[in-house]
């Protein structure tokens, strides 16, 4: 090692540099932040607007598609090829489109576009009517599971809502295959039996 | 390519494969030498602290820039739990054998490759140490499951961002070097 010629040393010196530099850089950037760490459920939106969190600001950016009728409560229209009009230094920006990857690829948008403090909701639109308005709860086991059906059921009802116990068999997706058909038929299914 | 999705097969002949580069690499480091191992242990040559030192900060790097980049999913990434008093001895056991015979595991493997007989007989005594603690494990199972601390890492354990940590385990390996380095020079290393 200490015979080493000084080509070596040079070759040594120049890594230790670049090792320095990627960690420097690393401490400045910090770790990836990941699309699914930054999503938010439909019951904890709906939890922090029942709240009226201050500084909360929640942008619909289905564009052409936007229909007052059915939107997330307090959610501003926004044109969904401008993020940079988006109100990008809000404390608290949540961003939604018709399901989750429209939703994600609008959280990606806002961040290049350099909003910090932003979230997407889990399955868009579609999320907010499967879990908010139209949520089917699973036949509770528990004391617990009772509990939570009905602070879900009683979210449901703030919003306009209706919970209703879900089918035998049926299986409670996080996703749907057609967002659009789920938004579209909102508030006419009514079957099943209520829940209150 | 997800390697969980491979045969059994192809994963054995796959780990063959990179066993052998890995003990390639290490023989050609001059890792299957058990006196510049031993050197170590003497503070004369700090060889496998720095391709050791060298390793880490390469994968740690390279593993989170690759992340940074969406190329790896550190959630794929495997990392051991932590069992206190029983890696504790572990590591006591393996700094005795290490000592005793200059070389571990792995190295012992290269230089029973190369035929000298240090390194087979540090090959056998680690294969026939497996087979007795095989054949003792149901009385050791007790201690070998006691003290569990689940996965730890140090942003964790810190509470420190994980840049920051790699920053200062960088600086710490970079700092480790140019001290191993002058005390080679100082004590007349090969």
């Amino acid at each position: 090692m200490n015979g080493a010629c000084p080509a070596d040393a040079r070759l040594r010196r120049s890594l230790a540099g670049v090792a320095l530099l990627l960690a420097v850089l690393a401490a400045a950037l910090g770790p990836p932040l990941r699309a699914r760490d930054a999503a938010v459920a439909p019951i904890a939106l709906a939890e922090r607007i029942r709240a009226r969190e201050a500084g909360l600001h929640i942008i619909d950016v289905r564009g052409d598609a936007f229909d007052a009728e059915l939107t997330v409560p307090g959610a501003q229209p926004a044109e969904p090829d401008s993020p940079a009009q988006w109100p990008l230094d809000a404390p608290s920006l949540v961003v939604y489109g018709l399901d989750s990857p429209t939703s994600e690829a609008a959280w990606r948008a806002a961040r290049a576009a350099g909003a910090v403090s932003v979230s997407w909701l889990q399955g868009g639109l579609a999320g907010w009517v499967l879990h908010v308005l139209e949520p089917a709860l699973p036949p509770p086991q528990t004391a617990a599971d009772s509990a939570a059906n009905r602070r879900v059921a009683e979210l449901s009802r703030y919003f306009g809502g209706r919970a209703r116990l879900a089918r035998p068999g049926e299986v409670i997706a996080d996703s749907v295959r057609d967002a659009a058909a789920v938004v579209r038929n909102a508030g006419r299914r009514g079957c099943g039996p209520g829940f209150e | 390519m997800n390697l969980a999705n491979l045969g059994g097969g192809a994963g054995l002949a796959l780990a063959f494969g990179i066993g052998i580069v890995f003990g390639w690499f290490l023989e050609r480091g001059g890792m299957g030498d058990a006196r510049k191992l031993a050197g170590q242990f003497y503070l004369t040559d700090f060889a496998v602290f720095k391709v050791m030192f060298a390793a880490i900060l390469t994968a740690m790097l390279g593993l989170f820039w690759l992340s940074r980049l969406g190329w790896v999913d550190p959630a794929s990434v495997f990392v051991p739990e932590t069992f206190l008093l029983p890696q504790l001895a572990g590591g006591i056991v393996f700094g005795i054998g290490f000592v005793m015979a200059g070389l571990c595991p792995g190295t012992s493997c290269v230089a029973a490759a190369t035929g000298r007989l240090d390194g087979l007989s540090a090959a056998g005594g680690m294969l026939g140490g497996v087979l007795l603690f095989g054949e003792f494990f149901p009385r050791l199972s007790g201690f070998h499951d006691s003290t569990a601390r689940g996965v730890l890492t140090l942003p964790e354990i810190t509470g420190s961002p994980i840049g920051v940590i790699i920053f200062l385990v960088t600086v710490a390996g970079i700092g480790g070097f140019a001290v191993a380095e002058r005390i080679e020079r100082v004590r007349g290393a090969p």
